[in-house]
């Protein structure tokens, strides 16, 4: 499903990211593990199309075709979803309006029919329920007042809604307490399935117990060290980074 | 006038216009009288190049009274001259004495005792006629009397290109709530609007204005909260575009203890337009207890856009809660790749981002009615 080939990028000439492979097929769940400031959100904000980034060489090919060039919302179209790791606050829009115009933009690009607001209502307050949180959420603003743990949820929720094949979540679990971190994870394996593909970006092993992934890397400055199966973030709980180093 | 003119321009409310703009106000214009048969809806009052026309049938069955000013005052209709005179307390510049001097039209809408109104009351003010070299004084003076509760739609349509010198007096009397809101369509019209409200004891304004689609609009607002208890919900959006230049000055003087004024405004500045918030709250010495709060927040759209945001607290008093906070910024680019990574194309998202200023403003209006009627035509407005 996804292919990065050779990727150099960073912000302006400054390379953040070195030479990075990595090959992801539908159904798998990778993890990226590193230490802070290694450019583990950087790669997840340049799979999403952020416009302050730029590619130096190599690429990204996403279904078979490369997808540098596109903007945010034509991957989006294409199916890319990125769980933020601080969602913005939008005070005046109104969670169900964003996300129903969310749906319905992503539909239009596939030359489906809007889907309509009573159906969209009834949809939005499952995947509510699903999640924990109640029907008084559709009253409220974009992120804005949302508690840490409001806010990863709500992420989780625009995945559920927007389906799309391959979903990058970027410390989904960081500010979550432990129910929490069971609640979401339950949403996030219930969308598990041999057509979508996960990126999880994480620097606690505690999510994994729930996720059960099936390859964890290792990112330090910018490249991938290593690359092994669950039982590496184990290791790294126990002995941290230094022995890769 | 011209005298006139240089006198104003060195009021500190002034300091963000050049009343030179206004130097075409020089001669009154005379309405001509001209027939027009316009059928208001029940709650409607009709003001048709300065005549009263016609009422709806629920301004008489509430026993809500219009009269022309002189007449009020010839008649001493509830003593009116006393009531002109509590607004000899705020001052004046020399449009509003000019305004007052010599208005072409001028009325007095009386709501009496203990009314509550279920539904809104309307004002309608349009005017055809008028030119650029001539300009027209306005006057309306609003009474609420004790333990009304009232909400007014003042609907200004003003077409072709004229020159409007407008005021607005407003009397809140004991235990009475008003709520304004002021919505205009006035493409080519200069206008200095002043309104001036005076609020008594336990009672409440909520003034709502949406500006759009001017020339060159210098508004200017005075509120006086006189009585204990009193309050005041100022809430304003202004759009400018292309050359548009708008001026607010809001003035709210706290004058008795335990008074409360919330001061919201918002400007969204397009093209090479030019947007001013300039607001006072004064709490003077013998006003404890009192709560002061302003809150600004601006949008600029265009690197030749711009806003000037003067955010003033005065206190006299150390025993009052106040706070002002002014921010003006571009469209937040965080925001924008948000929406965008969730399919939104970049101007629906920008155009959501809008919204959500537009309807922060429109949401504190309590009318659900005129909220839907407000928004379909900002929606429409920006779009064009």
């Amino acid at each position: 499903m996804l292919k990065i080939k050779n990727l150099t990028a960073g912000v302006d000439d400054k390379n953040i990211l070195n030479n990075i492979n990595l090959n992801i097929n539908s159904g798998e769940f990778h993890v990226i593990m590193g230490t802070n400031g290694t450019g583990k959100s950087t790669l997840g904000n340049i799979l999403a199309g952020k416009d302050n980034y730029n590619v130096h060489s190599g690429d990204i090919v996403y279904k078979d075709k490369s997808i540098i060039n596109l903007s945010p919302d034509e991957r989006a179209h294409e199916g890319i979803f990125m769980s933020f790791q601080y969602p913005v606050s939008i005070p005046g829009v109104n969670t169900m309006h964003f996300l129903r115009t969310a749906v319905n933009s992503i539909r239009k690009s596939k030359k489906q029919d809007e889907i309509e607001p009573g159906d969209f209502i009834k949809l939005f307050k499952e995947k509510l329920e699903l999640i924990g949180l109640k029907s008084e959420f559709s009253k409220r603003s974009v992120n804005d007042g949302f508690s840490g743990g409001e806010k990863k949820r709500f992420e989780i929720i625009q995945m559920l809604l927007l389906n799309p094949d391959l979903i990058i979540l970027d410390e989904t679990d960081s500010g979550l307490d432990i129910d929490a971190i069971r609640i979401v994870s339950n949403g996030i394996n219930a969308f598990r399935n041999k057509n979508k593909s996960f990126i999880l970006i994480t620097h606690y092993n505690r999510i994994l117990n729930y996720l059960k992934p099936d390859f964890i890397h290792v990112m330090l400055n910018g490249t991938i060290v290593k690359s092994g199966g669950r039982e590496l973030a184990v290791e790294l709980e126990e002995k941290g980074y230094e022995w890769i180093k | 006038m011209d005298k006139v003119i240089a006198k104003s321009s060195i009021i500190e409310n002034w300091k963000y216009t050049n009343s030179s703009q206004f130097k075409t106000f020089k001669n009154i214009f005379s309405f001509k009288t001209v027939e027009k048969r316009i059928i208001p809806k029940s709650n409607e009052i009709i003001i048709y190049n300065g005549q009263l026309i016609n009422c709806g049938d629920y301004i008489f069955r509430n026993n809500i009274k219009i009269y022309n000013i002189n007449e009020a005052i010839c008649q001493e209709i509830n003593q009116i001259q006393d009531k002109i005179d509590q607004f000899s307390s705020f001052k004046n510049d020399k449009y509003v004495e000019e305004n007052l001097k010599n208005y072409n039209t001028g009325y007095y809408i009386y709501f009496p005792k203990n009314l509550t109104l279920k539904d809104k009351i309307i004002i309608k003010n349009i005017i055809e006629q008028g030119n650029e070299t001539e300009y027209i004084n306005l006057r309306i003076l609003i009474d609420c009397d004790e333990n009304s509760k009232i909400t007014i739609l003042n609907e200004e349509k003003f077409l072709n290109k004229k020159c409007i010198n407008i005021v607005n007096q407003c009397l809140i009397n004991k235990n009475s709530s008003l709520e304004i809101i002021n919505k205009s369509n006035k493409p080519d019209t200069k206008q200095i609007y002043n309104f001036f409200s005076i609020i008594n004891y336990n009672s409440k304004l909520k003034y709502h204005t949406i500006d759009i689609n001017s020339n060159l609009i210098k508004n200017n607002y005075f509120i006086n909260l006189n009585g204990q208890g009193s309050t005041c919900l100022f809430n304003g959006l202004n759009i400018s575009k292309n050359r548009e230049h708008f001026d607010n000055y809001i003035e709210i003087n706290h004058n008795h203890s335990k008074t409360i004024s919330n001061l919201n405004y918002k400007i969204i500045a397009d093209h090479k337009s030019r947007s001013t918030f300039f607001a006072k709250s004064i709490i003077n010495e013998e006003c404890s207890e009192s709560q002061a709060y302003q809150k600004n927040n601006n949008l600029i759209l265009s690197d030749k856009a711009k806003i000037n945001a003067n955010p003033q607290l005065e206190i006299y008093n150390d025993d009052v809660q106040c706070s002002h906070g002014s921010a003006t910024g571009q469209i937040d680019e965080e925001a924008i790749f948000y929406l965008r990574s969730r399919g939104i194309k970049l101007d629906l998202a920008k155009q959501l981002i809008l919204n959500s200023i537009i309807n922060e403003v429109i949401e504190e209006i309590q009318n659900i009615e005129v909220q839907k009627n407000l928004k379909e035509t900002l929606d429409t407005y920006m779009s064009s």
